[in-house]
């Protein structure tokens, strides 16, 4: 958003500062989330998340493999995100490349939690299907179909949709396997087995124009930012990842103003997605 | 490249084939390089060169832990030395939290059982952040603390660099 | 202006003084939020005292670099320049030397047709004005575009200060609009920089 005039600046700084912002909201409110689910029906589990003009649909694909040697009691998880050219002009070329690794990086931070797997919203053990020898792989992948600010948020909760949309099918290991060789497995068609998404942490970006700082920024209001601090809180009210954009220092006591803001603001858009989650697999079912 | 009224700065960070301990591994950072631009450009007054890139690039040598915040302390030391207008120096450091412990400064083997990580950066003497990256799971206590541990840590660091560079400006001037 | 001489080595985000005290001068600056001056470069400070006719009676904290750097163009600095290439409606140019001193990485400039001189700007033909190898003096209008700078010699003191002829000597100036080669006699045309007087 390159071609805000003077007085357009001004008004979205000014409203920011009055707590009234251009499209009436509050500086701690969210623009009405609509949750979709079941979007793709090749992938293992979907959801499509719409925040205003955001637009993100992010799918699970579960694929069979060996965990990592350093983690044999661990599944994998990898999250890749890819901005649609369409989304936004600034997404064609390079950078869309950018943003995408910034987003897959900041996402990955944020839900996969630290290197030993604590924290992580994803219980990564519950992906083991042979300790040392085989586990499930989530691949999660994202596309931005539309960009109107907010875009870490959103894909946060497209990934929470999605997993709790995720079925992956029970294995029947076979019996004597041998010490080294491969186990082999019977991929059930039938019977699935859902994810527990309830510690699945939601991410709250706080975007700090002028001296305050707002939840849920569209992309003019972006623009005005001098930085941005997104959080991942999950239901215990516990961070579990944080990250920064934006080149303008902050003191760290804002940084610590900004996490307990961000933790009330947590709570009310967990119930508020859970409540839109839960709606439209009610929804799904009954199509 | 197109003409540009501030500066721009374009950041790289690699590592060798033998930094890692398996060949090769980490040979592709492109989101460090990401890190240490965002980490940097707050901290560069790119208004006062117009239509100049200024080019960072970090090569790991070795890789013992903690590389990120190194390689980003490092360049700022760089960016110092060749002259480049600067709000204040650029110091980071890390911690891991394994279990109920905070170890700041970790090594491979430490951040790769760690259970949750924090990097702050950030211009010393204005005492302001300018990165700040947390994974894992933390209580609002346990980031205080952590963050305190590393701001202290970064105040100290920046005198270190501070004196090293005194150093280099009066024995280059004999 | 005089300098108070003091050697003291700073570093960037070190404290310089206070906004009330000391003015912020080159490699220092202001900081709005708690107004003290820091400084921003590595190298040594130097405190001007303020002309005793000036309203604002601070001293003027500056840093001096502690290395040497090749000296950049920017709008307003004379340069010399030699020419490289001569087209229809500009010229272009490689800027040698700033001021007094010379460049280290090559910068490279185009003087437009409407930049040569000061009267007549439409009748300039580019080809009577220059040749490739001339050496000439220039002001820098601005940083130009993202491959040049924008130059002009369109003021008496600048233009062409020195050339060699198709023979090979160099030319002597005998109007504002010609130069001739002392060997052969024969006379070209140059768009001449007057020199002294």
């Amino acid at each position: 958003m390159g071609g805000l005039s003077l007085g357009e600046k001004n008004f979205i700084q000014g409203g920011i500062a009055q707590d009234l912002r251009s499209d009436g909201r509050k500086r701690l409110t969210y623009r009405p989330v609509s949750v979709e689910t079941g979007v793709i029906p090749q992938a293992n589990g979907s959801a499509r998340v719409r925040m205003g003009a955001t637009d993100v649909i992010s799918s699970v694909k579960a694929e069979l493999g060996k965990p990592s040697s350093l983690q044999p009691d661990k599944g994998k998880v990898s999250i890749y995100v890819d901005c649609s050219p369409t989304a936004a002009p600034m997404f064609e070329g390079r950078g869309g490349d950018e943003l995408s690794t910034d987003l897959s990086v900041a996402l990955q931070c944020c839900l996969l939690g630290g290197k030993s797997g604590a924290g992580a919203g994803i219980d990564l053990s519950s992906l083991i299907v042979v300790e040392g020898k085989m586990c499930w792989g989530l691949y999660i992948d994202c596309l931005v179909i539309s960009s109107d600010g907010n875009l870490l948020d959103a894909l946060g909760a497209a990934i929470k949709a999605a997993l709790s949309n995720t079925g992956i099918p029970r294995v029947l290991v076979a019996a004597g396997a041998s010490g080294d060789e491969q186990p082999e497995v019977d991929i059930s068609d039938e019977e699935f087995l859902q994810f527990d998404t309830s510690d699945i942490p939601v991410i709250v970006t706080l975007t700090k124009v002028g001296r305050h700082y707002i939840v849920d920024a569209t992309s003019e209001e972006e623009s005005q930012m001098s930085s941005a601090v997104s959080i991942s809180v999950n239901r215990k009210g516990h961070i579990c990842g944080l990250t920064k954009r934006g080149g303008a220092g902050l003191d760290p006591s804002i940084i610590l103003d900004m996490i307990s803001v961000a933790k009330h603001v947590s709570e009310q858009l967990i119930n508020k997605l859970d409540s839109e989650i839960a709606a439209a697999e009610a929804g799904e079912d009954d199509s | 490249m197109m003409y540009s009224d501030i500066g721009r700065l374009n950041c790289n960070v690699s590592y060798t084939t033998f930094a890692t301990p398996v060949r090769a591994q980490g040979s592709d950072r492109k989101e460090f390089s990401s890190m240490l631009h965002k980490a940097l450009e707050g901290a560069i007054i790119l208004e006062t060169f117009p239509k100049t890139t200024v080019d960072v690039f970090a090569l790991v040598l070795e890789s013992g832990g903690s590389d990120l915040p190194v390689v980003i302390s490092c360049a700022s030391l760089a960016l110092a030395d060749a002259g480049i207008l600067m709000y204040d120096l650029v110091t980071s450091v890390s911690l891991s939290c394994l279990g109920k412990n905070l170890v700041i400064d970790p090594i491979l083997e430490e951040e790769s059982y760690q259970d949750g990580s924090l990097m702050i950066t950030c211009m010393p003497s204005r005492y302001e952040v300018t990165q700040l990256t947390i994974t894992g799971e933390w209580s609002t206590p346990k980031i205080n603390e952590g963050m305190q541990l590393c701001l202290d840590a970064c105040s100290k660091l920046a005198n270190i660099m501070r004196s090293c560079l005194k150093e280099a400006t009066t024995s280059s001037q004999e | 202006m005089k300098e108070e001489g003091e050697r003291e080595v700073v570093t960037p985000g070190e404290v310089l003084g206070k906004a009330s005290d000391v003015r912020a001068g080159r490699g220092a600056y202001l900081a709005p939020h708690n107004n003290l001056v820091y400084a921003s470069l590595t190298g040594f400070r130097r405190a001007l005292s303020p002309s005793p006719d000036s309203p604002d009676q601070r001293p003027t904290v500056e840093i001096t670099d502690h290395k040497a750097h090749g000296a950049v163009p920017e709008p307003g600095s004379i340069v010399i320049a030699r020419v490289t290439k001569v087209m229809a409606k500009m010229a272009s140019a490689d800027i040698m030397c700033v001021g007094p001193k010379s460049v280290r990485e090559k910068f490279s400039g185009i003087i437009r047709q409407q930049d040569v001189r000061a009267t007549e700007i439409d009748k300039v033909d580019m080809h009577l004005s220059f040749r490739p190898g001339d050496i000439v003096k220039a002001i820098v209008l601005s940083l130009g575009d993202a491959r040049a700078y924008y130059l002009s010699t369109a003021k008496n003191e600048l233009g062409v200060v020195s050339a060699e002829s198709t023979a090979g000597a160099t030319m002597v100036p005998i109007s504002w609009t010609e130069m001739q080669c002392p060997l052969t006699a024969q006379i070209e045309h140059r768009k001449v920089a007057k020199i002294g007087g």
